[in-house]
């Protein structure tokens, strides 16, 4: 089975069709991606167009597969983490258009695509023909997701937090770490209300850390995913709210730690109390995002 | 311990921006439902135009959008601005919208959409309140569609309701949750209750918690807002409590809810609500929703309970008006049967342990309302258990005990007398007389000012009346004199008694006064005995109270002891004249003595009355045959005839009366029975009228033709009688000179004609034809008028019964010689 995919850039010549073409795919930016996994061979066939009655004289057809991160900041520069090589095609030429296979199987693909405020890990094909004084090439994208195991142990967040004499409130989500489509479960007790309260909500908030830690440029930025009301008004001592936010709506990546020491994601869940003259009392705890399933 | 702090606080950010700005000081009330009219049309404009966006995505199959809308809909229940009434009114708009989407669900759930999918992805919505309207929407359908529990639903949907804190929006909102549940609940004999939907008890913890939720918002609602704004906020709680009382009603109409499951689950969770939950207006309204929703074998179930918890309301709760509308449910329940109250519920014993708690616990009641718990705890007695004296004796006991304690002393302001008067009067429809053997009964009189014990004293009386009870016992009447003493005697303070005096000069008081004495009257009848030796001296004790009442009092109340005294002399001289007479104190010539004296004492200011009592005794001691006794009261009457009647009017009466009574005895002497028959017609001539004096001459002459001549007593002096009929002849004629008095001389004919018939030798026809040719003639000289066509009937009825006598075989012979 085939199918066309528009490249992002390159010569019309070049067509990079992926093999087993069912596989799920992911919509980033304007165009749809086929999403694979990190173990999956990235198999498929390169067709090389020649217009009827012309010729293509080349000096080599090769393909590449890439890995590379690129810093938002530091446009043109990138860093390949990744980088494989097959030549499909000797120097010659061709007299008509010619379909060539190539095969990727256990390329190290360890990371998982990313797109960011700041940095963008990507994976593509790189298909370059090349001619006496040019070159025709054609990169064509294609989304890495690495499927974790489910965590070994699942304690739940449990604290109690307060203002002397004013609010103390004890909340609780039911677990540290979460995969992508769950439902955060949680209560939040109130032990102390002195203050007037409008209202409460969940926060998820996305920070994203691009940089390298030591002596580098740093570049942080936080992202409000979902404000999710959870109380409206103000509760009474010993009352208790119920939380239950289901995450499969929200565009999520799992938690990504120091990404070949080039960038990080991580999640938090900020729980936000207003009182009536709009002050703002809020606690923040990192929870882990996993992925549970390809898509 | 030590908590961790909150996250460095972002002062002063922005809020989320208001939609409107609050109400801010309008002072005017007018401005304010000005304002709030604005408001409600805003919003109200607001909902409408979603719910058509809403519906239109609805009819193009688009759940997304019509979520969407829905969502923005819901959001103007978000309100803050509107009061409670419009805030309804709102909420109903939006319910009815709500019923297109819940179809639009069904819809979906039939067309085989999972409604687990939409139960998800209705709580991606951000805003707590929209969510959990669509949560509860989508929960309608997920428990009508059957593919889960309706008791997990429920449970679900009953704890995540717990977002919303504000109280007036959770107010509502778990009021439409209660509404969408209300025919979903697994009952005995419902189809939720099939295969694992639930059972009973399920639909009991849901209804009982989102009861005491609802009922906690409720309580908040009066801590909210600023001080002076209490009365206006108390004023809305009025409003909203429905929302908490309809829990109670749903609960109240499970099936599976019998008696003992509400004593063991159902009432002790909503009481322990009540009792915690410290507000004074949640306290009154749901313990009278109680009474109220649940049936009554519930109740008496659960009594003690019940009670117990009265017993730990607050200060402010006004238990009394809880008790007694308990009470009165529970009494209308027995219905003056005591057997409807099973025996091993001891419902007086648990009210009135209640009570004594209430009083012992509440010191700062006061006396008007301590007395009212009384009244309650009385009332009920009498209607559950009617005729058991002991609880109304101990409730009479605790009020006294009450009053004794009162460190006011005897001297009770207005409201309290009124309740102490209700007391006594209370046990009187049903006990009448036998409120004399309950002990307190008199002691509270004590506590009375003197109008309101006579009107407790006129209760008495109208009860003892209506019972009809005869009054036997000696040291009852006596106690009973005791308490109607404002009837029977003037108050003893001059100043009252001067005010009564003058009340007494207005019509309405008068007839008032009469209406009093007549019941004290009456009382009289009622007194009996079948010893004669008791009846009497019961007489001689009412006639010593009566005897001090006044001259107003006497002429009411006196003369039925007269009658009463005259019925007791026949039956002691039957016994006395009897072949073996008992043994008796009193003799039958000792109570007439006794009826001399009370007449004696009336007559100087009731001649008229006395003058008729007289004869009245005068024939009871004919009949007795006692002669001199009987020419005593005679002559008495004579007496007052010529000392004190001046009117010529009641002369006249008195005079019928007096020919009557000796026309009646039969057993005087002739001597004295001369003296008085003389004497009478003698007064009878000397009559200011000439007509009065006319017709008593001629009714005078009776007195002379006693009885039959076979009768043995009979009186006959011919003489005498044409005497008499030929002095009223004379009489008429001068009468005659006015030409307005024919009709006495047909009287006349007529009289003659009685004794002619009679064999009176000295009346002949002679006489009687002459004077039929005198009326004859007088009657010619009449003019035409109507008194002349009387008495021409008159006088032509007369000459026909003449004809008939004539024409009569026996008597022709007599009548013949008559001329007509």
């Amino acid at each position: 089975m085939t199918s066309f995919f528009s490249s992002t850039k390159g010569s019309d010549r070049l067509v990079v069709t992926f093999n087993d073409g069912g596989r799920p795919t992911k919509k980033v930016g304007s165009e749809t991606l086929e999403i694979f996994s990190n173990t999956e061979p990235v198999t498929g066939t390169i067709a090389v167009n020649v217009e009827p009655g012309k010729k293509l004289e080349h000096q080599g057809i090769k393909v590449e597969l890439l890995g590379q991160i690129e810093m938002f900041y530091d446009r043109g520069n990138y860093f390949e983490f990744t980088s494989v090589v097959r030549e499909l095609a000797a120097a010659g030429a061709l007299s008509s258009s010619q379909e060539y296979p190539f095969d990727f199987s256990g390329v190290d693909k360890q990371y998982e695509s990313y797109s960011g405020l700041n940095v963008r890990l990507r994976y593509f094909i790189r298909v370059t023909v090349t001619r006496n004084y040019k070159r025709d090439v054609k990169e064509q994208d294609f989304v890495v997701q690495v499927v974790q195991p489910p965590p070994t142990s699942l304690t739940a967040i449990k604290m109690e937090v307060g203002i002397e004499e004013c609010l103390h409130i004890e909340f609780e989500y039911d677990k540290q770490k979460y995969h992508m489509k769950d439902i955060i479960i949680g209560k939040v007790y109130f032990l102390l209300v002195r203050i007037k309260i409008k209202h409460m909500e969940l926060n998820i908030i996305r920070r994203e850390q691009a940089g390298s830690g030591t002596g580098g440029q740093q570049y942080n930025e936080s992202e409000t995913l979902t404000k999710f009301e959870l109380m409206d008004g103000a509760p009474v001592r010993g009352e208790c709210i119920p939380i239950r936010l289901f995450m499969s709506s929200l565009d999520l990546t799992p938690t990504y730690k120091s990404i070949n020491n080039k960038f990080s994601v991580k999640y938090y869940l900020n729980l936000v109390l207003v009182d009536q003259e709009d002050r703002r009392y809020f606690k923040q705890q990192e929870v882990t995002l996993w992925r549970k399933d390809i898509g | 311990t030590r908590c961790t702090p909150w996250d460095p606080a972002h002062l002063g950010t922005a809020g989320e921006r208001r939609r409107r700005p609050l109400s801010r000081g309008s002072s005017s009330s007018m401005a304010d439902t000005d304002e709030q009219r604005e408001l409600l049309d805003q919003s109200t404009k607001s909902v409408k135009e979603q719910a058509f966006y809403m519906k239109r995505a609805m009819d193009q199959n688009d759940l997304k959008e019509a979520l969407k809308f829905a969502k923005d809909m819901l959001k103007e229940l978000k309100t803050s601005s509107l009061t409670p009434r419009n805030y309804y009114d709102l909420y109903m708009k939006v319910l009815d919208e709500l019923r297109y989407l819940e179809e639009f669900f069904m819809t979906l759930q039939r067309s085989g959409t999972a409604v687990s999918e939409l139960y998800e992805q209705v709580q991606s919505c951000g805003m707590v309140l929209p969510r959990l309207y669509l949560l509860i929407t989508v929960g309608s359908v997920y428990i009508q569609s059957r593919q889960a529990p309706a008791k997990d639903i429920l449970k679900d949907l009953v704890e995540m309701a717990k977002g919303v804190q504000h109280p007036m929006r959770g107010l509502f909102l778990r009021n439409y949750l209660s509404h969408v549940a209300r025919d979903k609940l697994p009952d005995v004999g419902s189809e939720y209750a099939e295969a694992g939907g639930g059972t009973v008890q399920d639909s009991l913890d849901f209804i009982v918690q989102n009861f005491s939720e609802t009922n906690r918002l409720w309580v908040r609602m009066q801590n909210q807002g600023k001080v002076n704004d209490k009365k206006r906020r108390e004023k809305e709680r009025q409003d909203l409590r429905i929302l908490v009382g309809t829990n109670l009603v749903r609960l109240s109409q499970l099936e599976g809810v019998d008696v003992d499951i509400y004593k063991e689950t159902v009432l002790p969770r909503i009481l322990e609500q009540v009792a915690n939950c410290k507000d004074a207006i949640a306290q009154s309204y749901l313990m009278d929703c109680i009474i109220h929703v649940f049936p009554d074998d519930f109740h008496l179930a659960t009594l003690e309970a019940f009670l117990q918890t009265c017993t730990q309301l607050k200060e402010k709760v006004n238990v009394r008006a809880i008790l007694e509308s308990m009470m009165d449910r529970l009494s209308g329940f027995a219905d003056g049967n005591p057997s409807m109250i099973p025996p091993e519920v001891q419902a007086f014993q648990v009210f009135n342990e209640c009570v004594t708690k209430l009083l012992e616990e509440r010191t700062s009641l006061d006396l008007a309302e301590v007395l009212r718990l009384q009244k309650a705890l009385l009332n009920f007695a009498l209607k559950c258990y009617p005729g058991n004296l002991d609880y109304v004796n101990h409730c009479l006991e605790q009020t006294v005990a009450v009053l004794t304690n009162n460190e006011k002393g005897t001297d009770l302001d207005e409201p309290a007398v009124q309740e102490v008067e209700a007391l006594l009067s209370i046990p009187l429809s049903s006990l009448a007389l036998e409120v004399l053997s309950l002990n307190q009964y008199s002691d509270m009189l004590v506590y009375l000012p003197w109008a309101s014990r006579k009107q407790v004293a006129v209760e008495l009386l109208r009860a003892v009346v209506a019972a009809g009870a005869p009054l036997t016992d000696r040291a009852n009447v006596e106690k009973l004199f005791e308490m109607i003493v404002p009837l029977l005697k003037d108050n003893a303070d001059p100043n009252v008694a001067e005010a009564s005096e003058e009340a007494g000069d207005d019509d309405e008081s008068a007839s008032e006064f009469e209406r009093e004495q007549l019941l004290v009257a009456r009382l009289v009848h009622l007194m009996s005995h079948e010893n004669t030796d008791e009846l009497f001296a019961i007489y001689i004790m009412a006639r010593r109270h009566f005897g001090q009442g006044g001259v107003k009092r006497i002429q009411y109340t006196l003369v039925p002891l007269i009658f009463g005294a005259l019925r007791l002399a026949q039956v002691v001289r039957k016994l006395e004249t009897s072949e073996e007479p008992p043994e008796l104190t009193n003799s039958c010539r000792r109570i007439f003595q006794f009826m001399h004296e009370i007449v004696t004492a009336m007559a100087a200011n009731y001649p008229d009355l006395s003058l008729k009592l007289f004869l009245q005794c005068a024939q009871g001691a004919d009949q007795a045959d006692f002669k001199a006794i009987a020419y005593e009261f005679v002559s008495q009457a004579s007496i007052l005839y010529e000392d004190e009647l001046t009117d010529s009017k009641a002369q006249l009466r008195a005079l019928i009366s007096m020919v009557g009574t000796l026309l009646a005895c039969r057993n005087f002497n002739e001597e004295d029975y001369d003296t008085l028959i003389t004497k009478t017609t003698q007064y009878a001539a000397k009559l200011l009228k000439k007509p009065d004096q006319c017709r008593m001459v001629t009714l005078c002459s009776h007195l002379f033709w006693v009885g039959k001549e076979s009768e043995e007593k009979h009186y006959h002096d011919p003489r005498r009688v044409l005497e008499c009929l030929q002095r009223s002849l004379k009489i008429a004629d001068v009468c005659m000179s006015s030409s307005m008095h024919v009709h006495l001389f047909v009287e006349i004919l007529n009289q003659y004609l009685y004794y002619f018939e009679n064999d009176n030798q000295m009346i002949t026809s002679k006489y009687i034809s002459g004077l039929i040719a005198l009326i004859n003639e007088h009657i010619e000289n009449m003019d035409q008028s109507e008194q002349r066509a009387e008495v021409e009937a008159h006088y032509h009825n007369t000459l026909e019964h003449i004809k008939g006598m004539q024409a009569n075989e026996k008597t022709a012979e007599k009548f013949a010689p008559i001329e007509l």
